[in-house]
């Protein structure tokens, strides 16, 4: 039976993501559970997580300021009219998609081995081995996603005129609405624990808080990429791996001295940015390392 | 006397089970897609103002997704709900005009930063004012604030999230959490 140190505030946040998602075992569940009891403030972060899911469940359609329905039916009647091909503009296209298709084929054929090394990798028992659906999005570029906003001066904005028309109904397939809604209180409404000396409303702010909180899902990603990576490395060039290695310090070093510089200025939505890019880096070299190709 | 040709009797596949309209609309009936577009328009409209954030361009948006559908409308075979279909469509027409866009200015400016934020009205808060979550979800950034929109308020799964931005789900995991996070700050809680 697997056993579980009780957890701390760092820990529970750390877990947090996991647990919300249903994806921490039952050893976790039960620790945060725990913590949570004892914890008044990380019992207050699970309730608002909570509300908040519930509220963005239950948010209201949302309706155009003018009917749209004349712009729509005016494109949908134009005529098809085909453009006359140059003969010139068609061989120069076709020349240049050459490579483009090449290219192509090369991301289909590396997507292939690394499907089935990763395949390989997960038959070997690691219970967080990736699953073949998420390698093969994983063998699609990530664009690179950044953690907070630069620090804004405007302070926060309003929707324009967002009037409400009806309950929102949500995707067919989605969950329940009715247990959701039902503790859903207003985003507007004050809350009793609330008072005067709360700080500005500020998205940007507590870069490091957030990054905190989000850096062990990278952390997570990395390992199980460094452990294909590992496995397969007799496969690869010694000087690839050399490289992969020098290039993969550098990162290192960038995410160490963001991080750094974070702790110094907790509040900085740049740097919390440029921690968030340098791992989202490190995980792009790796992936792409374990969609190599074996020498030959 | 001159023979008139009468129209051929407009032919309805059966493949439509829950909505006439839809089949209607399949075969060319553009009163059907008129009662469509009344049906499910404040649902797509929805969806284009809180991924985008610009009511406008939200607008403009909603009109491609209607347009695409009447064009695409022959190859829906009812194997889901008609919303489902228009709802998927909708995530692709919006996420393929923001990759349009994004190539356009990726030379000039950061997308991540730029994107939404600066586009609507600000208004200073002072300090114990609350934001609006509708607000708050506009001044996200533009990665957590698309999988917070798919997820938390439209409901699609991490691995349809996924698929359609070409991520991993370990990378809509986070953003999702990164935005609850965000959203808490936001709404002073």
């Amino acid at each position: 039976m697997t056993t579980y140190m009780p957890l701390d505030c760092d820990g529970f946040a750390a877990e947090l993501a996991d647990y919300l998602e249903g994806d921490a075992p039952d050893a976790v569940r039960a620790a945060m559970e725990t913590h949570a009891a004892g914890c008044a403030e990380c019992r207050l972060l699970l309730e608002d997580i909570g509300t908040i899911r519930d509220e963005a469940a239950a948010l209201p359609t949302l309706t155009p300021s003018r009917d749209l329905w004349a712009g729509i039916a005016e494109r949908i009647d134009a005529p098809v009219i085909p453009l006359e091909r140059k003969r010139s503009t068609i061989v120069v296209r076709r020349t240049w998609m050459r490579p483009a298709i090449a290219a192509a084929a090369l991301v289909v054929f590396t997507a292939g081995i690394t499907y089935s090394v990763t395949r390989t990798f997960s038959g070997g028992g690691a219970s967080s081995a990736p699953t073949p659906q998420n390698q093969v999005a994983a063998a699609t570029p990530t664009p690179a996603p950044s953690i907070v906003e630069p620090p804004s001066t405007s302070g926060p904005t309003r929707v324009a005129s967002t009037e409400p028309a009806v309950a929102s109904p949500r995707s067919e397939s989605s969950r329940s609405e009715s247990s959701r809604n039902g503790g859903a209180r207003s985003a507007t409404a004050p809350r009793a624990a609330e008072s005067s000396e709360q700080q500005p409303v500020r998205l940007v702010g507590s870069g490091e808080s957030v990054m905190r909180a989000t850096e062990p899902m990278y952390d997570r990603e990395i390992e199980k990429l460094r452990h294909i990576v590992k496995s397969r490395s007799t496969q690869l060039d010694p000087k690839t791996i050399t490289v992969l290695e020098q290039s993969i310090a550098v990162i290192d070093s960038a995410i160490a001295q963001s991080r750094a510089a974070l702790k110094a200025d907790p509040a900085s939505g740049f740097l919390a940015k440029e921690l968030n890019q340098s791992l989202e880096k490190k995980v792009e070299l790796l992936r792409t390392a374990a969609m190599l190709p074996a020498r030959t | 006397m001159t023979a008139v040709a009468l129209p051929e009797p407009m032919t309805v596949p059966t493949t439509y089970a829950g909505d006439p309209d839809v089949a209607l609309a399949a075969a060319g009936d553009r009163l059907a897609f008129e009662r469509l577009y009344r049906l499910h328009v404040n649902r797509v409209f929805s969806l284009c103002a809180r991924m985008v954030t610009d009511r406008t361009r939200a607008e403009e948006l909603t009109q491609d997704v209607f347009v695409r559908a009447w064009e695409k409308l022959h190859l829906f075979r009812g194997e889901s709900a008609f919303g489902t279909w228009l709802h998927r469509m909708t995530v692709n027409v919006v996420l393929n005009a923001r990759k349009t866009e994004g190539r356009n200015r990726a030379r000039f400016e950061d997308d991540e930063e730029s994107d939404g934020v600066d586009t609507l009205p600000s208004r200073p808060l002072a300090p114990g004012d609350r934001m609006d979550l509708e607000a708050a979800i506009a001044k996200l950034p533009k990665g957590a604030r698309r999988v917070f929109t798919l997820h938390d308020v439209e409901g699609y799964k991490h691995e349809e999230i996924a698929e359609m931005l070409g991520v991993t789900t370990g990378a809509t995991k986070a953003q999702l959490h990164r935005a609850r996070l965000l959203l808490r700050e936001a709404l002073n809680r």
